[in-house]
């Protein structure tokens, strides 16, 4: 159940939070309460400030938790636009209001829902049969090629009908006075139209000075122990041993509390060779010290190969449901098929801290949750064994080899439990 | 968009024309005997083998055919009798094997018997493997 949950959390977020055609049609600026009362008694409206400017129709809502007010119009595209305030006697002042364009990734289908479908297509693939091998390849294939299909056709829609959804005005700007900014007078046709765009005093890594949209790369890798809880009920060793695991991941920030990549993290035995690469999510929380908290979940697609492991034989003196006799028993032999590729659908979760070292430098520590399914294959083939003494001083062994092999798949869900130490680099853009 | 489809196409052909491979099919049914004869008498053993089994010819009439072997076996040696592929020979449905097996040395030592291998019909292999130790 939680598996599922988090799973369909996970490709909501990250089909849909991030798409424009499912952000809000609205933005809105925080005003003051003295700024409120003088524009409830103006005519406000929004423009692009264009040639031909579109204009909105501008409502003032108020906003209870932190005393502030807001006004609230459809959104409008362009790196500023122009608050014109009209009062009873004609004047007009015009505020200029700057946006930000909005960025983020993924928004597109074939690179946020369609790999992990595609890795949960892939991970009913039997490697011993070839007519599986073949089938889910060309689902797999087929589903990513349908996700790209769609968007190609989805991708330019979106991009035509939402462009105003693109852009947003940032909270951090906030009307306080209006008494600073100029009046102009309408009557007099010659004057000039200059409005001073305001500057963000409050630069952060995710807002520059003219209230654009920044962005933090951030390039890491760790590498820790993983302690395997195993759950399987089988008299094979077909569970994961406890390794060594190493990381490497690809992450983008672009707001102070999300953060979302890539991370890829793998681990080589002489019995098993695992790895996963897995898109994940996180929310960030900023410690004062230059200390971050982030926690997370991941979800894509993970490969298992196992080299080697024991074979084993089984004897029974039961055959089809009758005991046999004191000269004759049941031989079952498994033979480990080595070198066989599997793929399963991991789901993750990590928490992690991470602390500036120095600038743009961090160390981080945390635990990684992740489920990897193991796999271990073995030919089976039964013999009857008999020895039975056929005249004096004559003895026969007889093995009698029926039916065709047949293929044993030991499938063992693996809780891994990684204790991860890492070192990232973040990047400002 | 044109290169895509073609890709798409491309692949899709290429994924059908791999489904449809017939190496995927062509396990065959099987039915071998491999008899070893141990030697552990003093002196060298002499055996003579006579096989005898039947099935459907060609003309799908019913016929028995023979082979005969002769071995000399050293003192501590084996000898293997190997009947591979029984249904690949000249006889299809055979289900009953029998070989007379006559062992003697030049001393006191003669034993004759039958061993009989039976393959069954619904299994896919049947692969008898017996040691003889005399």
């Amino acid at each position: 159940m939680f598996r599922k949950f988090s799973f369909l959390l996970l490709v909501s977020a990250l089909s849909v939070g991030c798409n424009s055609a499912f952000r809000s049609s609205h933005t809105a600026i925080r005003i003051t309460p003295p700024v409120a009362e003088y524009l409830s008694q103006q005519t406000v409206n929004v423009h692009n400030n264009s040639s031909n400017p579109i204009v909105r129709q501008v409502e003032i809502v108020q906003q209870t938790p932190d005393s502030f007010f807001q006004i609230q119009f459809t959104k409008l595209a362009g790196h500023s636009l122009i608050l014109e305030i009209i009062d009873s006697a004609g004047r007009i002042r015009n505020v200029a209001i700057p946006q930000s364009q909005l960025k983020a990734f993924p928004f597109l289908l074939s690179t946020t829902t369609a790999p992990v479908l595609s890795s949960g297509i892939i991970a009913t693939r039997n490697p011993n049969v070839r007519r599986s091998r073949t089938l889910t390849g060309f689902l797999a294939i087929s589903s990513y090629a349908a996700a790209m299909g769609i968007d190609a056709i989805a991708y330019p829609i979106v991009k035509a009908t939402s462009k105003n959804k693109l852009y947003a005005v940032p909270r951090s700007f906030v009307l306080r006075d209006l008494r600073q900014v100029y009046t102009f007078d309408t009557s007099n046709k010659k004057s000039v139209y200059r409005v001073i765009a305001p500057i963000n005093r409050e630069v952060t890594p995710y807002l520059d000075a003219n209230f654009q949209k920044r962005y933090r790369l951030i390039l890491g890798s760790s590498a820790g122990f993983g302690l395997v809880n195993e759950f399987y009920n089988s008299n094979a060793d077909i569970g994961l041993k406890q390794t060594p695991w190493y990381a490497i991941e690809y992450n983008v920030q672009g707001s102070p509390n999300l953060r979302w990549g890539l991370h890829h993290t793998w681990s080589q035995h002489k019995d098993f060779q695992a790895g996963i690469t897995s898109m994940q999510v996180a929310y960030v929380h900023n410690n004062p010290n230059n200390g971050r908290f982030i926690v997370g979940i991941g979800a894509g697609s993970g490969g298992f190969k196992r080299y080697t492991a024991d074979n084993r034989v089984d004897s029974t003196r039961s055959y089809r449901n009758r005991m046999l006799g004191p000269d004759s028993m049941v031989i079952k032999t498994a033979a480990f098929i080595p070198n066989n590729k599997y793929f399963f659908l991991p789901i993750s979760g990590f928490v992690k801290y991470e602390q500036e070292l120095f600038k743009q430098i961090n160390l981080n520590v945390g635990i990684n949750v992740t489920q990897v399914t193991s796999y271990t294959d073995y030919s089976i083939q039964e013999a009857l064994r008999t020895t039975e003494s056929i005249a004096p001083g004559v003895t026969a062994a007889r093995s009698h080899v029926y039916g065709f092999p047949t293929i044993e798949r030991n499938k063992a869900k693996n809780l891994l439990v990684q204790f991860n130490f890492g070192i990232n680099i973040q990047l400002n853009r | 968009m044109k290169s895509f489809i073609k890709f798409s196409l491309a692949a899709l052909l290429a994924l059908c024309t791999a489904s449809c491979d017939p190496s995927f099919w062509n396990e065959e049914r099987r039915f071998s005997i491999l008899q070893i004869l141990q030697n552990n008498q003093p002196n060298t053993v002499y055996n003579k083998t006579m096989v005898t089994y039947g099935g459907l010819n060609y003309n799908y009439v019913y016929s028995y055919d023979t082979l005969y072997m002769n071995r000399t076996i050293k003192p501590g040696d084996t000898a293997q009798i190997y009947l591979k592929d029984i249904y690949s020979s000249r006889f299809t449905s055979v289900d009953t094997v029998t070989i007379h097996i006559e062992l003697s040395d030049t001393q006191n030592f003669y034993q004759k018997f039958a061993r009989t291998y039976i393959s069954e019909k619904y299994q896919g292999v049947n692969d008898f493997i017996e040691t003889i130790r005399f």
